[in-house]
């Protein structure tokens, strides 16, 4: 069932182009303080981020917390305006739409977040929840909602649907609160699907599930994925390409499998050694990088890694910062010395 | 330390705890058995509502007032269901710590980190002077990775890997047998865990206390773990070293739960085992074998009879009827109603 049959599509192989993409946040200090300051410090949550969503993958960006990846997912959606850059839509800028068109495009981009109890509202049932988006986007439609919801909820295994269909949040389990997510968030047919840490709160017999859910969804209904996560073990299951993130900027992006093989980052090295394995005799013995993550507010200068990197040399990487470069077939690596691990 | 590694710190037998609610009682740890050894670092892995947490808190008696605790725990020879309050006290903190899984709520963000600490020994043991805790303090959070000079500082000031760091230093600074690590890592990024774990074998090594390390992580227990306890439902499934239950699980719980973790590793698990089904709750438990409704090797007698936990041999113990007789076993009588 196709809603919309004229949709103006381009025939570009990327759904998404995000270019240069910046986000600053300002920190909040009292008027006093940014007067005596004479300025204000930002948090450079996203600090000029390039990449493309091609039609069809799924994207994973991978990082630790304060790396930005929540926040360019939620630039790719426009739920927040970006510092500078640019994020393109089917070849459609999004910083030069209104809001009104950008309300309209909005159903062709659906977001899954974390928490599924979070995400929903308690005194909604499935079916209200569901239909909120048709209400939105097909009003004039309202004499099918019905039939879509219980379509959909056919679709994400909530079957029978009549047994959901009046349910309310608190009485069903977490794994089909998410999967009650999901359907609200494929009842538009969105082209893209940002899935921001989508079964980091489902228990571990659960998550398998739900991964395999939406692989299946993913090809019934021609969707792109921009799949956030910090679990790198996860992402090996749905991901075809990944980006990995430090400090607001992509740090490696390529094949996920060519990505793990052949890692050309030290701290893409170090994130994937950390990864406890399921088995006792593959216990890790590489050492971790020294400190934590630094402060989004005064990042290092020249490569933004060097403080704590293993390879760095002192003279270079704190001056100069790297570019993402392509060392190996669609591989990009921002680091001087990656040659050194080819 | 080594050579006390099989002497038994801890011994739980037939632990039952139960709670009052609303929907009536719910049976939240149902007759669990296992011992805990000097120096080992034991895991005890489950999903959420299977009891984990509430054996945890029931190893130290921290349950509310609606849980009803039954059975057997026996810390280094004492009965601790036994204690009255100010036995509990001083058992609390000097023998068994514990470390929790969020730093920022369990630190008082008005109060500095050397207070914190402070405080705990003089709670504990008032008879030392203020001198020379400080100077133990100093010793112990230099030892955890803290500068000294840090210790002034409020828990905000710190990152959250250090935060987790003066936990972990409050577990210590009682010098306990046992301490009990509740997701202790949980919250943290890869590699600041990682760090953790490397931390919290070194404090084994170096201070010969027993750690359990309660997670719903499975690969964070075969990093990190000696032995592990695999719990579902209320229930051990299994039990034994991680190099036996890893190799070789035999309950088919553990089987599933181990082909469904991702493994990141590219030639290995490619694809994940989808178990089918939720755990269930706990209000209204499956009967006999709590996982009967989920296990891919169901026989008849499973959902009638609960299994017992059964030693296999090699320090392994499984809670499944695949391993052990019964007369219903075989033949199974179907009773129909009269």
């Amino acid at each position: 069932m196709n809603h919309e049959p004229t949709r103006p599509h381009s025939d570009g192989e990327n759904l998404v182009e995000v270019r240069n993409l910046k986000k600053w946040f300002p920190v909040q200090s009292g008027i006093l303080e940014r007067i005596m300051a004479g300025r204000t410090d930002y948090v450079r949550a996203v600090d000029g981020v390039s990449f493309d969503l091609r039609r069809g993958e799924v994207l994973g960006l991978a990082g630790e917390s304060g790396s930005g990846k929540t926040t360019i997912g939620r630039l790719v959606l426009r739920l927040e305006e970006p510092s500078d850059g640019k994020v393109t839509f089917d070849g459609i800028d999004l910083n030069k739409l209104s809001p009104e068109e950008m309300r309209k495009l909005r159903r062709r981009m659906q977001v899954i977040f974390q928490d599924p109890m979070a995400s929903l509202n308690p005194r909604m049932s499935i079916s209200e929840a569901i239909q909120h988006p048709l209400q939105i986007h097909f009003p004039e439609q309202a004499h099918n909602h019905r039939e879509m919801v219980y379509e959909i909820l056919d679709k994400v295994g909530l079957t029978p649907p009549q047994f959901f269909y009046d349910k309310y949040p608190h009485q069903i389990s977490g794994g089909q609160r998410q999967r009650v997510v999901i359907a609200r968030a494929l009842v538009t047919r969105p082209d893209l699907i940002l899935a921001d840490e989508p079964i980091a709160m489902a228990d571990v017999s659960v998550r398998a599930l739900l991964l395999d859910l939406m692989i299946q969804l993913k090809h019934e209904f021609n969707l792109t994925y921009l799949f956030i996560t910090h679990d790198l073990a996860t992402a090996k299951y749905i991901c075809d390409r990944i980006g990995v993130m430090y400090l607001g900027k992509i740090v490696e992006l390529g094949e996920l499998r060519e990505v793990y093989a052949h890692t050309l980052h030290p701290y893409t090295q170090a994130l994937l050694a950390a990864v406890p394995v399921p088995d006792p005799h593959e216990r890790r013995t590489q050492l971790m990088p020294r400190g934590e993550i630094p402060n989004a507010i005064n990042p290092p200068a020249g490569c933004r890694f060097h403080p704590r990197c293993p390879v760095a040399r002192l003279d270079h990487c704190s001056r100069e910062e790297p570019v993402l470069r392509e060392l190996r077939p669609n591989h990009f690596v921002a680091c001087h010395y990656a040659e050194d691990f080819l | 330390m080594r050579d006390k590694v099989k002497e038994r710190l801890v011994e739980i037998s037939d632990l039952e705890v139960e709670y009052q609610t609303r929907m009536g009682p719910v049976s939240a740890v149902n007759r669990v058995s296992f011992d805990i050894y000097h120096g080992e670092i034991i895991g005890l892995v489950g999903e959420s509502g299977c009891g984990k947490s509430t054996l945890g808190k029931a190893l130290m008696r921290m349950l509310p007032q609606s849980a009803r605790i039954h059975g057997k725990l026996i810390f280094d020879g004492e009965d601790v269901l036994a204690f009255n309050q100010d036995q509990l006290r001083d058992f609390r903190g000097r023998r068994i710590s514990m470390i929790f899984q969020d730093p920022m709520t369990s630190l008082n963000p008005v109060q500095r980190i050397e207070s914190h600490l402070l405080e705990a020994i003089e709670v504990h043991e008032p008879e030392t002077k203020e001198a020379a805790a400080v100077e133990r303090i100093r010793t112990l959070v230099e030892r955890l990775g803290i500068q000294k000079e840090r210790l002034p500082d409020y828990p905000h000031q710190l990152s959250g890997g250090m935060r987790q760091r003066v936990m972990i230093g409050l577990g210590l600074v009682l010098n306990p047998s046992l301490i009990v690590a509740d997701e202790a890592t949980t919250s943290l990024d890869v590699i600041v865990e990682a760090k953790l774990l490397d931390q919290l074998k070194e404090i084994r090594d170096e201070f010969g206390v027993s750690i359990l390390v309660i997670t719903h992580n499975i690969a964070l227990v075969a990093e990190l773990a000696d032995r592990v306890a695999v719990m579902y439902a209320g229930r051990i499934a299994e039990i034994g070293t991680v190099y036996k239950v890893f190799d070789q699980p035999l309950h088919p719980y553990t089987q599933g739960l181990l082909k469904s973790v991702p493994n990141i590793k590219l030639d290995e698990r490619d694809v994940l085992y989808k178990m089918p089904g939720e755990p269930p709750n706990l209000t209204n438990p499956p009967s006999g074998c709590r996982f009967h409704p989920r296990c891919p090797k169901v026989m008849p007698i499973c959902s009638r009879i609960e299994p017992d936990l059964l030693d296999v041999g090699g320090g392994q113990y499984v809670n499944c009827w695949l391993y052990q007789d019964h007369p219903e076993k075989e033949q199974p009588t179907i009773e129909v109603g009269r």
